[in-house]
């Protein structure tokens, strides 16, 4: 399968891609059938992508789908099994780690524990043999990009996981590598700290216009951070397209399934509807053939309650401050609606109506 | 979709050397000075010299022969008894240890580290003049009652004591680590379910240190078997072992074959506890990282019999007697344990400042004059020069040979690992005894023997299981994505290992190597036998200044070699990582 690497179609309103982007995008990487095989696991399955300057593409998915894989592929930690790695046009397949003109966050930073914070960040500008008085330049450049400007002579332990987090991006901004990959980089914080390291690390994007690949399975983290997201699954890219993109057209059940919340109710196209469980559903826009397998995909904000053409008893509501999230038995399926939280408590146990408008609906054929 | 087709990079990969082969240099060391030299003495006993005929006829000599069937039960129960007295002794101190905060614990390891490495030869010295007829301990103990003729040296309770003061540190050192892996959550979390105090413990924390318990009482009762100093200075003739026994065989009576056939049964008994060990315990219990199953059959039967007896004993105890009592009688043991395990380090200085013209303590006069007698003396000084020459190519030898093998092994993750862990250990499990006779027989055969060589390649033999060790660790410890993270930074191959890894691994390297140097400059056993009497040692020197005529100029030396130890100890034990 080979996913169209360029999806322009963004809808019209609110994406707006960064810094040079207004024509002809540059590429700045290209992934061109790369394949990875661990004796017979196959690890990447034939993966075709390009990352645009001044982009950041996240590479999101569960454990195991190939993610991280394909980042230490493209920054040459491994050996590719097949195909080719091209950055800024050059064939980069086989150049070793520290020929490569990328930057890596590691997932626990990697800082160098017998070097200051100062080193670290120089130790790159070192290797490519600047002379001292530039390199402290430098150094004080990007440590105060990242807020760390008076750190610089303490060593990684004195620092927070916050702070060594800051060390790490600005080890690799210092150097303005071509392409700067991000594996798993939030992972140790805590949930406020992720939140505010997000923002910071926006802001950093925009400022400095690097291209970034971010690897996460955090697809609340992908949404936030994205220009681009490509999710992957068992070692091939099962959706690439922009955060607005994944979460309202998936284009396969798996993509509807891992971003966000949604019921998926499966049946058989039976006239023009879908034949499930809770009835027969309508199936908007042009309607599949007979006897097509396949789910229609509902977003909890789409379901509308106390009204509608199905019905279903309340097994559980949680509520989240803002939204009252209701969990909805209809027979064996599970439906997931939103209510606001200021229309008061639903009781569990109750029987409740449901329903949704037509379009609201995404029909998707189960592969599976 | 296309299977995705091996190309030139994936053969490329698997032409990649492997880490392992770095532990071929260590490997072939062992093969060449350990298993085939031990193999040829063993082989030689059994074959006739004259016909060259399989003849086990010194096998019958030695069995049929009254006096070597005494010496080999002394042996055995010498080594049984001193097991049980490090195990009962050591628990409660490696407890006192474990219970401590991290930092204060540091502290007070070094109470136990430090006597670990000084010598048993020191060790026993020291109790020799401390212990004498008219000593200070004899006079202290007529002092509170006991008959005047004391006469604590040179019977069966002096040669245990002795044993057992030297290898109490390795129990102790020992039964730590898997003290200190127990969760500190359990004993408090079996007390919300209502045990006592005393009832946790005996529940809860003695059934899991028992793997622990079970490794040092095997390396104990191992090392036991080979060890003859302590016997030969502080025992009388009825202590006889089988270490002293291969001694005369090999330096007296020349008897190779008899030294063999007893090499062999050493090793047989050495190999049938281990083997033994491993079927009751596992052997993963050594290396600390097993984890702890139920144990069925007999020994979980009996093991769980004494925890109840023991944890009923507790409990009446804790009710009659305050608690304070019982936490003040601990912390008096403890401290009396330690206090018996320094005092004969500290008790060097006083010996060696006297002025008397023989060994007292404590001295009556002070004086420089045995310090003077030892710079002065070329035997002294020879001997000195040449164990620190011999010490210092040991220490690098055994780093750069254990160094390349555990590198290698902490870039693994192949089963074959644990077999090259296990030779790296085999110094360790055969008694020094036999590697100083195997080696003795085989050097001699290729001009080695006397030679400051010889004595060389065996110290980097036996100091290489503590240097590997330590490297092992090293190297475990290394977050070996720095050197990845370097790559990425643009860092060559050969930049990542000056600029990360050798920084990284450097302390550990210091600590290894000194701790080769000081293993060597301490080893008696195999300079006794590969030295011949020719090449002294300052140890060897020692020991026949100890068994001809004892004389202040020991203490002097002692002295000098307790300094060396605790300089270089101190150096080491700050650089090694943590």
């Amino acid at each position: 399968m080979r996913v169209p690497a360029d999806p322009i179609k963004t809808k019209g309103t609110s994406f707006a891609m960064p810094a040079a982007s207004n024509n002809a995008p540059e590429i700045k990487l290209q992934v061109q059938g790369l394949a990875k095989l661990y004796g017979q696991t196959i690890a990447l399955d034939h993966v075709d992508l390009d990352v645009r300057k001044g982009e950041l593409l996240t590479l999101l998915g569960p454990s195991g789908s190939g993610k991280t894989t394909l980042l230490q592929l493209i920054c040459g930690l491994q050996e590719p099994t097949s195909g080719t790695v091209i950055i800024d046009h050059k064939d980069q397949t086989h150049a070793p780690v520290n020929k490569r003109d990328i930057g890596v966050v590691f997932q626990n930073y990697a800082l160098f524990p017998h070097m200051t914070v100062a080193e670290n960040v120089g130790f790159a500008l070192k290797m490519r043999s600047l002379p001292k008085a530039e390199i402290n330049a430098k150094v004080a450049k990007a440590l105060e990009t990242v807020g760390l400007a008076h750190a610089s002579e303490r060593s990684p332990s004195q620092l927070s996981g916050g702070q060594q987090q800051r060390v790490a991006l600005a080890r690799c901004l210092v150097y303005d590598p071509a392409i700067i990959l991000m594996d798993e980089p939030l992972g140790a914080l805590d949930a406020k700290l992720r939140e505010v390291m997000q923002i910071e690390i926006k802001r950093i994007h925009r400022e400095t216009g690097a291209t970034i690949i971010f690897v996460t399975h955090d697809q609340q983290e992908a949404l936030a951070l994205s220009d681009r997201i490509c999710l992957m699954n068992n070692g091939k890219i099962a959706q690439l397209g922009t955060p607005r993109q994944m979460y309202d057209e998936p284009q396969n059940l798996f993509v509807a399934d891992f971003i966000g919340v949604s019921s998926i109710v499966r049946g058989m196209v039976k006239a023009g509807a879908l034949d499930t469980a809770i009835g027969t559903l309508p199936i908007a826009g042009e309607a599949p053939a007979d006897g097509t397998k396949g789910a229609l995909v509902i977003r909890p904000e789409a379901i509308r309650l106390g009204e509608g053409f199905c019905e279903g008893r309340v097994r559980e509501t949680v509520y989240g401050g803002s939204e009252l999230r209701v969990i909805i038995d209809a027979g064996k399926q599970e439906i997931i609606a939103r209510a606001p939280a200021q229309a008061g408590d639903i009781d569990v146990g109750s029987t409740v109506r449901f329903g949704w408008a037509p379009e609201a609906a995404r029909f998707l054929v189960d592969q599976g | 979709m296309a299977e995705p087709s091996a190309t030139s990079t994936f053969s490329r990969q698997r032409l990649r050397l492997d880490s392992l082969w770095l532990s071929a240099p260590g490997l072939a060391y062992m093969a060449l000075l350990l298993i085939l030299p031990a193999g040829a003495l063993i082989w030689q006993s059994f074959v006739n010299p004259k016909t060259g005929s399989f003849d086990p006829s010194v096998y019958q000599q030695m069995f049929s022969a009254g006096v070597y069937v005494k010496v080999l039960l002394n042996t055995f129960a010498i080594s049984a008894q001193v097991t049980i007295v490090c195990l009962l002794v050591g628990y409660p101190i490696a407890v006192w240890l474990a219970g401590m905060p991290e930092r204060r614990r540091r502290m007070a390891m070094w109470l136990v580290l430090l006597p670990f490495w000084v010598s048993p030869l020191l060790k026993n010295f020291a109790w020799i003049v401390l212990l004498a007829r008219k000593g200070i301990v004899a006079q202290m103990l007529t002092g509170m009652g006991f008959d005047t003729e004391l006469n604590l040296l040179y019977g069966r309770g002096a040669v245990v004591f002795g044993m057992a003061h030297a290898m109490l540190p390795v129990a102790i050192l020992t039964m730590l680590p898997t003290m200190l892996a127990i969760d500190s959550r359990l004993m408090p979390a079996a007390m919300t379910m209502g045990a006592s105090r005393g009832q946790s413990f005996w529940r809860i924390f003695v059934p899991l240190s028992m793997p622990g318990v079970a490794a040092a009482g095997l390396l104990i009762f191992v090392m036991g078997l080979g060890f003859f100093i302590t016997p030969a200075l502080l025992g009388s003739p009825n202590e006889t072992v089988i270490g002293q026994m291969m001694i005369t065989q090999v330096q007296k009576l020349f008897n190779l074959r008899l030294a063999g056939a007893l090499a062999a049964l050493l090793l047989a008994v050495t190999l049938i506890t281990i083997a033994v060990y491993d079927r009751l315990f596992g052997m993963s219990a050594v290396s600390g990282n097993g984890s702890v199953t139920r144990r069925g059959g007999i020994i979980g039967a009996i093991g769980g019999f004494i925890i109840e007896i023991c944890a009923m004993l507790t409990d009446m105890v804790a009710r009659i007697l305050p608690v304070k009592l019982g936490r003040g009688a601990f912390t008096i043991f403890v401290w009396l344990v330690i206090a018996i395990l320094i005092v004969p380090v500290l008790a060097f200085p006083p010996m060696a400042f006297s002025g008397s013209t023989f060994l007292e303590f404590p001295p009556k006069s002070f004086s420089m004059r045995w310090f003077q007698t030892y710079l002065s003396s070329d035997q002294w000084m020879g001997a000195t020069t040449r164990s620190a020459v011999i010490a210092i190519i040991t220490g690098a030898l055994a780093t750069v040979i254990s160094g390349m093998a555990a590198y290698g092994l902490a870039r693994t993750q192949r089963k074959a690992g644990g077999l090259i862990f296990l030779s790296f250990m085999l110094p360790m499990v055969v008694p020094n005894i036999v590697i100083g006779v195997s080696l003795f027989y085989v050097l001699a055969k290729v001009g080695l023997i006397a030679t400051d060589t010889g004595i060389l390649l065996g110290h980097t033999l036996s100091a290489m299981p503590v240097v590997f060790v330590i490297l092992l660790t090293t190297f475990r410890s290394v977050d070996w994505r720095l050197l990845q993270a370097a790559a990425t930074l643009g860092a060559s191959r050969w930049q990542q290992i000056r600029l990360v890894l050798l920084p990284l691994v450097k302390g550990g390297a210091v600590a290894a190597f000194l701790f080769g140097l000081l293993h060597s400059f301490e080893e008696l056993t195999i300079a006794l036998f590969v030295g011949a009497g020719v090449k002294q040692t300052l140890p060897k020197q020692m020991w026949d200044d100890i068994i001809l005529s004892i004389s202040p100029t020991l203490a002097a030396a002692s002295v000098f070699i307790v300094v060396v130890v605790t300089v270089l100890f101190v150096i080491a034990e700050k650089a090694r990582p943590r």
